[in-house]
């Protein structure tokens, strides 16, 4: 690479490469760094990159080499499937859900109660289950979290990166949001739980549970607590210090879900 | 490095590349097919399926169509320096941005939505590492940025503060905390 260089223009796809292997020098590695802080569409292909690759090192840590098998499973979801029971991850980690993880369905239905639309738990995880949203014994992929919500007529925005001030603003403009979270950093109250929680969190962080948060309270201008909602884990609303929420929210990269209106 | 079909060595990424130019593009079909399709399942999580129509099929056909246009003109432009699917991911999620961009920003969606299934996988549980274990490996780590990134992590850092320490922006170090997560993973797929 040439010296001096700054990259006002982008890098080439070369470079790009290099940089998701970990393979430039350092100095050319800060030049990339650099560009990326000012250029969205490098910044999203590298973003993307990695998160890809990582998903295909996870296939293959867990498959040993992946065969016919797996490339038969790519296909299907290609195919635009979305449940083969074993490649597809749900939320099936959470241990607050015990074995039905049924947390996003139980928290559309708080919000559809919201909306005056009251339907029994059942009859919406049947639902769910019927259109391949919801897995027995697996629970439900984010991605189609809000599903039920639209198909009963509730439109939804789907927001990451998103802040604690955009939450309290959502919540102020009478949105129900629905937030992903690693349930374990959410409730864990013992030491041992919360050390292995942080471990966890060093490999990799894991959403496994959404709840509902129905609004924020404040000391003078700071967020201090955030109110929830969690049907799966108790009844009624329960306030959570800002700090815990972040660190479980976070494991999302901080996913929202707003119900907005009824469309 | 584990991967599809175990093509991934630089001598077969150049037998794939010089297949293709020598009129022979079967192995890149092939490649394509069976080690890249994350990329394009990938794709596929900017909601590109549902608003504009196209599946990873499609996709991968566009992409071979753009290596192909001009004799080849833009793979002849890979220079080995990478594995040949890190390069082409990179060829696939630029030209798929620049040809969607309009349609994902008028959507909002000009970045992709939450990788659940890289999110959701756990590696503690898996390797049951202790924590000197875990030093041990991050030493082992060719990438400096890599090692400093997971040691910042093990002592408990978060990303704001390995933002402020490396000198990067927060959004850098979103970037960097995953790649070293990445290579960590596979560093220690390579141990096991």
């Amino acid at each position: 690479m040439e010296k001096n260089k700054t990259y006002t223009i982008c890098p080439d796809d070369n470079v790009l490469a290099q940089f998701i292997e970990g393979t430039l020098s350092e100095k050319d590695e800060d030049l990339v760094l650099l560009h990326l802080d000012h250029c969205p569409t490098c910044y999203n292909i590298v973003r993307a990159a990695l998160e890809s690759e990582l998903e295909e090192v996870v296939t293959g840590s867990e498959q040993g080499t992946p065969g016919d098998e797996s490339i038969e499973i790519l296909n299907y979801h290609a195919a635009g499937n979305n449940d083969n029971g074993q490649q597809h991850h749900h939320t099936n980690k959470c241990k607050y859900c015990k074995k039905d993880y049924t947390c996003a369905v139980k928290v559309q239905q708080l919000v559809l109660a919201e909306f005056d639309i009251k339907i029994p738990e059942k009859e919406l995880l049947e639902e769910a289950r019927q259109e391949g949203w919801y897995v027995e014994g697996k629970g439900m992929l984010l991605e189609h979290v809000g599903k039920t919500l639209n198909k009963h007529g509730i439109e939804t925005n789907r927001i990451i990166d998103t802040t604690l001030q955009e939450l309290e603003l959502a919540c102020k403009a009478g949105s129900k949001v629905i937030v992903a979270v690693d349930s374990g950093e959410l409730w864990s109250d013992s030491p041992e739980e919360q050390k292995r929680e942080e471990q966890e969190d060093l490999i990799e962080e894991i959403p496994d549970h959404v709840v509902l948060v129905v609004g924020v309270e404040k000391e003078g201008e700071t967020i201090v607590g955030i109110s929830i909602q969690d049907p799966v884990v108790f009844e009624g609303i329960k306030t959570v210090a800002s700090d815990v929420f972040m660190d479980a929210w976070q494991d999302s990269d901080f996913f929202m879900l707003k119900a907005l209106r009824k469309s | 490095m584990k991967s599809g079909n175990n093509i991934t060595d630089i001598s077969t990424d150049r037998r794939i590349v010089q297949n293709a130019l020598d009129g022979n593009a079967e192995l890149l079909v092939h490649y394509l097919n069976n080690n890249c399709r994350y990329i394009f399942n990938r794709i596929g999580k900017y909601d590109l399926k549902n608003d504009i129509d196209v599946n990873s099929a499609d996709l991968i056909h566009d992409i071979y169509i753009l290596l192909n246009k001009n004799d080849w003109r833009i793979l002849r432009t890979f220079n080995f320096k990478s594995q040949l699917k890190t390069w082409l991911g990179t060829v696939a999620y630029r030209h798929f941005l620049n040809k969607y961009r309009n349609e994902l920003k008028e959507k909002g969606r000009f970045m992709p939505l939450v990788n659940e299934t890289i999110l959701q996988k756990s590696m503690l549980n898996e390797y049951n590492l202790a924590h000197s274990e875990l030093e041990d490996l991050i030493n082992k780590l060719p990438n400096s940025k890599d090692r400093k990134i997971l040691t910042y992590l093990l002592k408990g850092f978060e990303r704001e503060e390995i933002a402020e320490m490396m000198g990067v922006s927060i959004k850098n170090a979103y970037v960097l905390i995953h790649r070293a997560r990445k290579n960590f993973k596979k560093l220690v797929d390579g141990e096991k």
